[in-house]
């Protein structure tokens, strides 16, 4: 996760100093583009009734048949029904374009990441452990 | 979800670069370096952590084959505890831990004000 030693430095700053900036580079990113059609999209979708209802109905067969999907029995029906709720969810048009709109804010926040990484010499995205893959 | 835009817009690359240099000059990412080189400086220490590395690899391949003895599982406790007890591996562990604290704190901080989890947007994709 790390790699070379920078520089290092004779005087330390405080931890308050560090979280000021942390929150003004959480400001500015406020103010970006990709923030704000991001903001207004999950506005969107969070007011579109269709779209809710058809993320409950899928959620909540997932739900019912979670333990069929843990033990890997689940029989090609309620493997269809699954598939068309998904679908039904992701044709949802604000559905899509939140999609859209949370990769591009991604894609900046990735951005962001690597820029961090590079001039702290550690994976910040990775040392913060939230979230992830595996 | 890979669309990496264009640049980085210059306010954000300079709030970045602010955040970043205040990071590396805080104590936790101070000592760490410090830690880190002593720890690369101390040539038995670094031989012990090899040698564990070797024995735990060596302890997996056993246990694979179903012929783990009890002799390999006292060596590979002996070198657990003369890890242990090497200040300079103990000092590392513990200033990368204040480090990883760091910058989740950065994380939080970040993501609270904006309402999302930035650490995990940042993320790339593909770690498995």
């Amino acid at each position: 996760m790390l790699n070379e030693s920078p520089t290092e430095s004779i005087e330390t700053i405080a931890q308050p100093e560090v979280l000021r900036a942390a929150r003004e580079l959480a400001k500015v990113l406020a103010d970006t583009e990709e923030y704000r059609a991001f903001e207004q999209a999950d506005q969107e979708l969070r007011q579109d009734e269709a779209a809710q209802r058809a993320i409950r109905e899928y959620q909540k067969r997932q739900q019912t048949l979670r333990g069929m999907i843990a033990l890997g029995v689940l029989g090609d029906a309620e493997r269809a029904e699954l598939n068309r709720l998904r679908q039904e969810v992701h044709q949802q048009p604000s559905v899509v374009r939140y999609s859209d709109r949370q990769a591009r804010l991604a894609g900046l926040c990735q951005a962001v990441g690597d820029a961090l990484s590079r001039q702290i010499g550690m994976d910040f995205a990775a040392a913060c452990g939230s979230g992830g893959c595996c | 979800m890979n669309r990496t835009p264009k640049s980085i817009p210059s306010d954000v690359q300079a709030a970045t670069q602010s955040l970043a240099a205040s990071m590396s000059s805080a104590e936790p990412f101070v000592g760490y370096w410090r830690a880190e080189r002593t720890l690369n400086e101390d040539r038995p220490a670094q031989q012990l952590l090899h040698d564990l590395a070797a024995a735990q690899a060596e302890v997996r391949r056993r246990q694979y084959d179903n012929r783990l003895s009890e002799e390999e599982l006292r060596h590979l406790r002996s070198l657990q505890e003369a890890v242990q007890s090497s200040s300079s591996i103990s000092e590392h562990t513990a200033a990368q831990q204040r480090v990883i604290a760091l910058v989740r704190e950065v994380n939080q901080e970040i993501s609270q004000l904006l309402g999302i989890d930035f650490g995990s947007l940042a993320k790339r994709a593909g770690c498995c």
